[in-house]
């Protein structure tokens, strides 16, 4: 059955607790044109978390497809690394103080800046339900998304606009 | 006198792009090859600026200051109303 499951920016907030390693900064709120984003700088590698309950629909045996909705505030035509975790919050067995939790595999998704700013952009990966925690339909879970800005060559912050979670 | 440390040049590399707000056509590496070019040119010819100004600025002044001294100018020229 085919389902899908939308977080815009302001379901998530920032974060710099190193639940994957290499963290080292939070991402910020910040309104572009009355749209609420979250900021990600361009020299930390800084996340956002999201939480979510997977929908009934859910198939453990099909890869989930993740889009990342973003743009690029200030540097054009380079590539923007972004790349999302997930883990997994089992009824009655997972400890959520926990910050080494996370899945340590995600779904890397490397995308090009258009070449004017502020311009909207949307790129796609899958992710295997290994990769997802091995979570379960009607379960609850956690999301991290993260810049790889070690690894990109991007030189301007980049505002996550939305992420959606799919299967067909 | 000796250039920046690699961390120092990072640090305002970093600062820089956080914090421009005009559009930006260069990758990551090519931005920071103009922080260590201009640093290894601040670094070769800081004498020469020095030497630049007047007494008795020149010999009065503490280095800081004349550094922010060269600062106001090069904002006032290049960076005012840009």
């Amino acid at each position: 059955m085919a389902w899908d499951l939308v977080f815009s920016a302001e379901a998530g907030h920032g974060t710099a607790v190193a639940f994957i390693t290499g963290i080292d900064g939070a991402a910020t709120p910040d309104l572009e044109n009355e749209q609420y984003v979250l900021n990600f700088d361009p020299s930390n590698d800084n996340a956002a978390i999201f939480r979510g309950v997977v929908p009934e629909g859910y198939a453990s045996g099909s890869s989930t497809t993740v889009d990342i909705y973003w743009h690029a505030s200030t540097a054009t035509g380079s590539s923007v690394n972004w790349e999302v975790y997930f883990m997994r919050c089992q009824d009655v067995t997972t400890d959520i103080s926990s910050t080494a939790q996370f899945n340590s595999t995600g779904v890397a998704i490397s995308d090009t800046a258009h070449s004017t700013v502020k311009y909207a952009q949307a790129v796609s990966g899958t992710i295997t339900n290994a990769n997802m925690d091995a979570v379960a339909a009607g379960e609850e879970f956690l999301m991290l998304v993260v810049r790889d800005a070690a690894g990109d060559a991007n030189t301007g912050i980049t505002c996550l606009r939305a992420v959606k979670l799919s299967q067909t | 006198m000796a250039v920046l440390t690699d961390a120092s040049r990072r640090e305002i590399w970093a600062k820089w792009m956080r914090e421009n707000e005009d559009p930006v056509s260069i990758v990551k590496s090519d931005l920071r090859a103009a922080f260590n070019a201009l640093d290894d040119f601040m670094n070769t010819n800081a004498t020469a600026v020095n030497n630049a100004i007047p007494e008795p600025a020149k010999s009065s002044l503490s280095t800081p200051q004349k550094a922010r001294i060269l600062m106001e100018v090069i904002r006032q020229r290049f960076v005012k109303g840009s």
